[in-house]
């Protein structure tokens, strides 16, 4: 069982990051407004992908190709962007 | 060796070009059925590839077709072109026939009026693959130089192929000069000589012109059999031969279900480029560049694994990027189109494009 117990043993080990399942809210400026994504989630990231998403749709408009709904396909996660009244609702879930 | 004909419909009722397209396909020859729901977006079809026939409707938001054909006249001379239209108004049909198109119909309402219609496409068709200069028809180049010195003409010629313009002095009937571009004398003679297709005009003589080719018109016609053997491989400038006729690999990606243009870039910046069919290249360009490589940093960032794809809709049209390595292909869409069907197609095209 010792031996079991060294290869069950990860006490230790670093935790594996959940990929989140949630949405939130941006304003027009990329601030995030409301969410229901967990705390465990860093706001940073949200933050982040809010921006990433925001400057992607804007930059798409100036190009001539306005969005209405952007969806980003990571090998590991679905996010969906739709635009809501200037702002953005955007959606993540994580690839099962 | 036979080339399908390239038919480009210009429409801004959807389901109007949808059963053009259906009736055409029909056709004996099979001719190749593209459309255009926009002004802009028809140009950069002609623009991406050469077509034989341009079916286009008056009225249209942003650039009517009365706009589109001014455009087509002066960048593509040689291209056929058809009116159908709901405006019945005599005014402009005239308007339409002094642009130089080569039918004008209404839009059918009865099995006769689509019969009729019909019969008129497959014969501007066969005009086409009988080939000659408009004007004079099944008269090649060669046969209207032959014919000028012949009658000892004194007149100046000036010969139109898409973006080419050449001019052929002649003097009671000896060949003075000729220039196309940056060629002069004998040279630019058979530049021109090996075009197969354009428009022509006479203009008037210039008895001043200096001589600068000394053979003889007979001699260098002989010497230009050479060069038109050559236009039949396609191998001149704006000669519209087999080799200008081929598909590119991204021309191919365009016929993909629903695609309206097909762009490749590299991350950063987007400066380079390669399209098909796309009305701003440059702005797509930079648009899917700075994209693709700010959601890469991004799910680099978030730990979210690899982008594979992006997908956008919208009003107008919808878009597709998928990266691979560097480098980033870009697709436009018909509005219309879910994400759920850009997907679809845009995996098959990644995948076709990565082979």
């Amino acid at each position: 069982m010792g031996l079991l117990d060294f290869f069950s043993s990860k006490k230790n080990a670093p935790a594996i990051d959940r990929l989140p399942s949630g949405s939130f809210t941006v304003d027009r400026h990329g601030n995030v407004l409301t969410s229901t994504l967990p705390r465990s989630f860093d706001e940073a990231n949200v933050r982040e992908i809010g921006k990433t998403v925001m400057e992607a749709m804007v930059c798409a408009r100036e190009a001539n190709l306005p969005v209405t709904e952007m969806s980003i396909h990571f090998s590991g996660l679905k996010i969906t962007a739709k635009e809501q009244g200037g702002g953005v609702m955007i959606f993540l879930a994580p690839v099962r | 060796m036979h080339i399908q004909n390239k038919i480009l419909i210009l429409d801004d009722e959807q389901q109007f070009m949808e059963l053009c397209k259906e009736l055409l396909s029909t056709l004996p020859a099979k001719p190749d059925v593209r459309t255009a729901s926009s002004g802009a977006h028809a140009i950069a079809l002609l623009e991406a590839e050469p077509y034989s026939l341009l079916l286009t409707d008056l009225r249209m938001p942003n650039i009517d077709g009365f706009q589109v054909l001014a455009i087509v006249r002066r960048r593509f001379p040689s291209l056929r072109t058809m009116v159908m239209t709901g405006v019945t108004e005599d005014e402009y049909r005239t308007r339409a026939y002094a642009m130089g198109i080569d039918m004008y119909l209404e839009k059918p309402k009865t099995s006769q009026d689509i019969k009729m219609f019909v019969d008129c496409v497959e014969s501007l068709l066969a005009r086409e693959e009988a080939g000659g200069f408009r004007g004079v028809q099944s008269k090649t180049l060669t046969d209207i130089v032959q014919m000028e010195s012949l009658s000892q003409s004194s007149v100046t010629l000036k010969f139109t192929n898409g973006p080419f313009v050449g001019k052929i002095w002649l003097l009671n009937g000896d060949l003075m000069d000729a220039e196309m571009g940056e060629l002069q004398g004998e040279d630019a003679f058979k530049k021109i000589m090996s075009w197969r297709a354009g428009t022509f005009e006479h203009l008037p003589a210039d008895t001043k012109r200096e001589r600068r080719i000394m053979n003889s018109v007979q001699g260098l016609l002989l010497d230009s059999a050479q060069m038109l053997d050559e236009m039949a491989a396609g191998e001149v400038p704006g000669s519209g031969g087999e080799k200008a006729k081929a598909t590119s690999p991204l021309a191919e990606l365009g016929r993909s279900p629903g695609v309206e243009f097909v762009l490749t870039t590299e991350m950063g910046k987007g400066k380079k480029f390669e399209h098909f069919a796309c009305e701003a290249p440059d702005k797509t360009a930079a648009w899917a560049a700075r994209a693709a490589e700010r959601f890469n940093h991004l799910g680099e960032k978030i730990k979210a694994g690899t982008l594979q794809q992006i997908v956008t809709t919208g009003t107008q049209r919808g878009t597709g990027l998928a990266p691979k390595g560097e480098k980033v292909l870009c697709a436009g869409f018909q509005s219309g189109r879910t994400a759920g069907q850009i997907l679809e197609t845009l995996k098959k095209m990644a995948a076709q494009w990565a082979s």
